[in-house]
């Protein structure tokens, strides 16, 4: 490292001291030497998170059986295959979604509260991403083929989301504009600006009245965060970018028109298993598509927009051409396992093993926004101690519920609904899930968003 | 004119929605159009309309005027200056920056990081970009700080200066402005010729477009892009001309001064020719947005029948009455009704067996709970009334349901209001609200001052609230006149 590049660094230092009294926590973990921290990893961790809009037609999605020899529902079905290494959930919810619609994606990962005077909180994807993050070049990748991402940090700010595959290919693996050079200077004085910002924060802190302190927190956050990604990006410019085949280069830098679903989704779940294979991160998060807006599937003959087939008034064609929606992504969620399956780490280890992935909505029955048993599928993760092979079913543990309401012919009856709406199990809070992940992750709490145990998977 | 659309020269893909922001550009390129939107090409790439395709587009720029060079000048100091002379300047830059007067020890940190850079060896202008960037990174570039360490109850000269200037501007402060916060006459006399001054500036518009788009929440239009086999009239095109229509009516109500019995009713709307066709109004002589006059058999009056209204609280297959109901009280009446409880139970689909019914008949049923009820009551009846316009605004008299047996269901928009006053359609409706203007006026007034102040307001400024109405009333609650009581009022200067 040139000495140039410390300088600013030890001057940061300094700035830091004098303002211990308000900066909370994390700062001090970002002091620690980028290289100290990488020497005592362990294994890689990894996350990803796939978000499906609207819900499911949930009569044609839920599993009805419970334990190691569930049938596989007709939506689910394409993840037979996969039986051992996934775990369907049913029964869980956010109790701050109930009610609250299409607003759910924005609680999906945070479990947080949605409301006028309410702010949203950490997603969990970055609560990793706070663990992570020191040992990757990038801290987390955000994808959304419409509408938001998935992800938002401590402050309750939704980060921005990747949407050309093009554009993805080229976050993770271009080389800096410049050469290395260019770019430690940049950074530099990047930092060196920084230094004088929260210099002049020093100053006024000596001054200033408590109730200004909300806004100048939120400052702070901001600046230090810079600082964090300024710090990070300089150590990382000396580690050359990690090589991509031309196969997976010419296969995943291209761009997609949104016409072509399939080879989105994908796509998109190339460039993830790409990214963790190079371990260029270890975190992601992946939105089909925003509530309102989702894109349609010409090439299995819908094209109507997902909103519009979830709220099907009863309509059967509707209720068929949603079926076959969610079939389709679950397809695709299949394809991304097998993708991890068969792709090998750095150090020769198959991803599946060490990647967590958990796919569904944070909508049930879309027709009528229910928020309630949430479809949720978690795969993956064995190395970190994930026991697969059940359905895992919070319905048939509630007290009151009297079983799935089939009709004659053995399928689910409309009276389902109500599962999908009202919570079977009011204690079964989708966080709870979120906080068994955030600790196999190692993230070390007791407690995420409105937890009231961990799940034991 | 600052919307976009004007009419038929243009092409219908040529717009940048709001969504994705594709601009159709080539033949070549028909492969990422979507497959919904209307054919444009045969399997063998010939149009099958005759349209104009644009091949070929150039411009000169960046084109700056001497106003705009002029505007420059003692910002940046010459390649040969003294740190003495590069302090000065960077001073000038921090008051322009910062909206204020500032001393120079306030920059001393950015001013080190110069003398750093130059030690280093970079040549001055490299130096002194890295303190301007301090400056923009500053808190005091990025918010606007009203305040000191010392607590005071009045804004001073140069934080009124700022939040009239982002008020009515949404930028910072003008010489004029500044000079006068400067000279100490931003008070009495002064302070209401600033004000004329900027309300007859064209800069307002920033203001229109701006409190227009947040008070009447239309980043709300097109977030549930409406079924295209439901409503093949809906096109991006006809989506930013509703866009456009609510907001060029709200510049004409102000640039006129009428009062705010404009929101509801009127014999007038600004419209394009697409509108003009979607409304069913005869078309319009000239190109672009225009005021057109309206008749009672044309269904449409004032904003709440505007296809943006109507079409942004439903939600792209369906109107809402519910959701209708909300926006109408919070935007119209300024109260948010309480959000619903967690465990609402699920509205089944109808059965295919059962007659066909309303959305309305189904909230009906819905409503025996005893815990809905209660708000429901106060809630529907405010959107109930516009039944009888359909998700995109599209005036009907039977309401189109998919599942069941018989004719569609005949829409009835009768019902009462929160007070008890029953009315049996939109018209009458906007009669009642027209009785009460003077709630009208407080609600705009509130909607006005939260974003003048940027905050929410609270208890403690209903006296001060109550002064602006007032003020207000005196002037007939003429809209201008509402926004000048607001920017002169005692709670525009108050922490």
């Amino acid at each position: 490292m040139n000495i140039q590049t410390q300088s600013w660094l030890i001057n940061r230092r300094h700035a830091l001291k004098a303002l211990g009294s308000f900066i909370s926590l994390p700062m001090l973990e970002c002091m620690v030497p980028l290289r100290a921290a990488e020497k005592a990893t362990a294994a890689p961790k990894r996350s990803a998170f796939i978000y499906l809009a609207n819900g499911v037609h949930s009569l044609n999605y839920q599993i009805t059986t419970e334990g190691k020899n569930y049938q596989f529902s007709r939506s689910l079905k394409p993840l037979e295959k996969h039986r051992e290494v996934i775990t369907p959930i049913s029964g869980l919810h956010h109790p701050g979604a109930l009610s609250h619609h299409h607003n759910c994606i924005s609680v999906w990962l945070t479990g947080g509260k949605l409301g006028p005077s309410d702010k949203n909180t950490i997603s969990v994807d970055q609560k990793m991403a706070e663990i992570t993050a020191p040992h990757t070049r990038y801290a987390s990748m955000e994808v959304a083929i419409t509408q938001d991402s998935l992800a938002w940090t401590a402050d309750g700010v939704r980060l921005p989301a990747m949407r050309r595959c093009s554009e993805i290919f080229a976050s993770l693996f271009e080389e800096p504009k410049g050469g290395k050079l260019v770019q430690r200077r940049a950074l530099r004085r990047k930092g060196s600006v920084l230094d004088a910002n929260l210099a002049e924060v020093r100053q006024l802190e000596k001054k200033m009245g408590s109730e200004d302190k909300g806004r100048m927190e939120q400052y702070l956050t901001s600046v230090r965060e810079a600082e964090i990604r300024t710090r990070r990006a300089d150590a990382w410019l000396d580690t050359p970018l990690p090589a991509v085949s031309d196969a997976d280069r010419k296969r995943t830098n291209r761009d997609i028109a949104a016409t072509m679903a399939g080879d989105y989704f994908r796509t998109v779940y190339d460039l993830m298993v790409l990214a963790f294979q190079t371990d260029v991160t270890r975190v992601a998060t992946f939105s089909l598509g925003g509530e309102g807006d989702a894109i349609s599937i010409p090439e299995i003959g819908i094209t109507e927009s997902r909103h519009q087939l979830s709220h099907h008034g009863g309509d059967a064609g509707y209720m068929e051409k949603l079926t076959n929606y969610d079939t389709f992504a679950v397809e695709q969620f299949g394809y991304f396992l097998t993708r991890l399956s068969e792709t090998k780490d750095l150090s020769g280890k198959p991803l599946l093993g060490s990647t967590m992935a958990l796919f569904g909505s944070g909508m049930s029955y879309g027709h009528s926004h229910g928020n309630a048993n949430l479809p949720l599928v978690l795969a993956g993760g064995s190395d970190l101690g994930l026991k697969h092979g059940t359905h895992l079913d919070f319905n048939k543990s509630a007290k009151d519920f009297q079983g799935y309401t089939l009709g004659p012919d053995g399928a689910l009856t409309t009276a389902h609904y109500h599962v999908c709406s009202r919570p079977a199990n009011t204690d079964a809070h989708m966080s709870n899930l979120l906080l068994l992940m955030a600790q196999r992750m190692g993230v070390e709490i007791d407690q995420f968003g409105d937890s009231n145990k961990v799940i034991a998977i | 004119m600052h919307c976009h659309p004007t009419g038929s020269a243009r092409l219908g893909r040529s717009t940048v929605g709001s969504r994705g922001g594709y601009i159709f550009t080539h033949s070549s390129e028909t492969l990422l159009l979507n497959p919904n939107a209307p054919q444009m090409f045969d399997d063998k790439g010939n149009g099958l309309f005759s349209t104009v395709l644009l091949d070929w587009i150039e411009w000169e720029g960046p084109l700056v005027s001497e106003a705009e060079k002029s505007r420059r000048v003692g910002l940046v100091p010459p390649d040969d200056a003294t740190p003495e002379v590069v302090a000065e300047h960077l001073q000038r830059f921090a008051e322009r920056a910062w909206r204020r007067p500032v001393k120079t020890v306030e920059l001393e940190q950015y001013l080190q990081s110069y003398r750093n850079e130059r030690e280093a060896g970079e040549k001055l202008a490299d130096a002194y970009r890295v303190a301007l960037q301090g400056v923009m990174t500053s808190r005091h570039f990025i918010y606007l700080v009203e305040g000191d360490t010392v607590a005071r109850e009045h804004l001073n000269d140069a934080e009124l200066a700022s939040r009239l200037s982002y008020f009515l501007w949404s930028s910072m402060p003008d010489d004029a402005l500044f000079a006068a916060a400067k000279g100490g006459t931003l008070n009495g006399v002064g302070l209401k010729q600033e004000v004329d001054r900027m309300l007859a500036d064209s800069k307002t518009s920033r203001f229109i477009d701006d409190f227009a788009r947040q008070w009447l929440q239309l980043h709300r239009v097109g977030m549930f892009p409406p079924d295209k086999k439901l409503y093949p009239a809906y096109d991006a095109w006809l989506e930013e001309s509703m866009r456009c229509e609510v907001i060029e009516y709200f510049r004409e109500l102000f640039a006129k001064n009428l009062p705010v019995d404009g929101f509801i009713d009127s014999d007038w709307t600004m419209a394009n020719a697409r509108l003009c066709d979607f409304y069913g109004l005869p078309e319009p002589k000239a190109g672009g947005f225009q005021r057109v006059s309206l008749k009672p058999e044309y269904r449409r009056s004032g904003m709440l029948t505007m296809g943006a209204v109507l079409g942004l609280t439903s939600d792209g297959t369906r109107h809402r009455p519910v959701h209708r109901g909300v926006w109408l009280s919070e935007v119209i009446l300024g109260k948010t009704p309480p959000p619903p409880p967690a465990n609402v139970p699920a509205i089944e689909p109808n059965p295919a067996t059962s007659p066909k019914a309303t959305l309305r008949d189904k909230l009906e049923a819905h409503r025996n709970n005893a815990n809905c009820a209660a708000c429901h009551a106060k809630i529907d009846p405010l959107g109930i009334a516009w039944d009888n316009y359909d998700a995109i605004g599209q005036w009907r008299t039977h309401e189109k349901v998919a599942a069941g047996v018989g004719t569609d269901p005949l829409v009835n928009p009768a019902g009462e209001m929160p007070d008890g006053r029953a009315f049996k359609d939109a018209t009458e409706f906007k009669k009642r609200l027209l009785e009460d203007r003077d709630k009208l006026a407080r609600a705009f007034i509130e909607h006005l001052s939260t974003y003048a102040l940027r905050r929410a307001l609270a208890f403690d400024d209903q006296d001060d609230l109550n002064a602006i109405q007032a003020e207000a009333k005196k002037s007939d609650y003429r809209i201008k006149d509402i926004v000048r009581a607001v920017a002169l009022s005692e709670l525009m200067q108050k922490r």
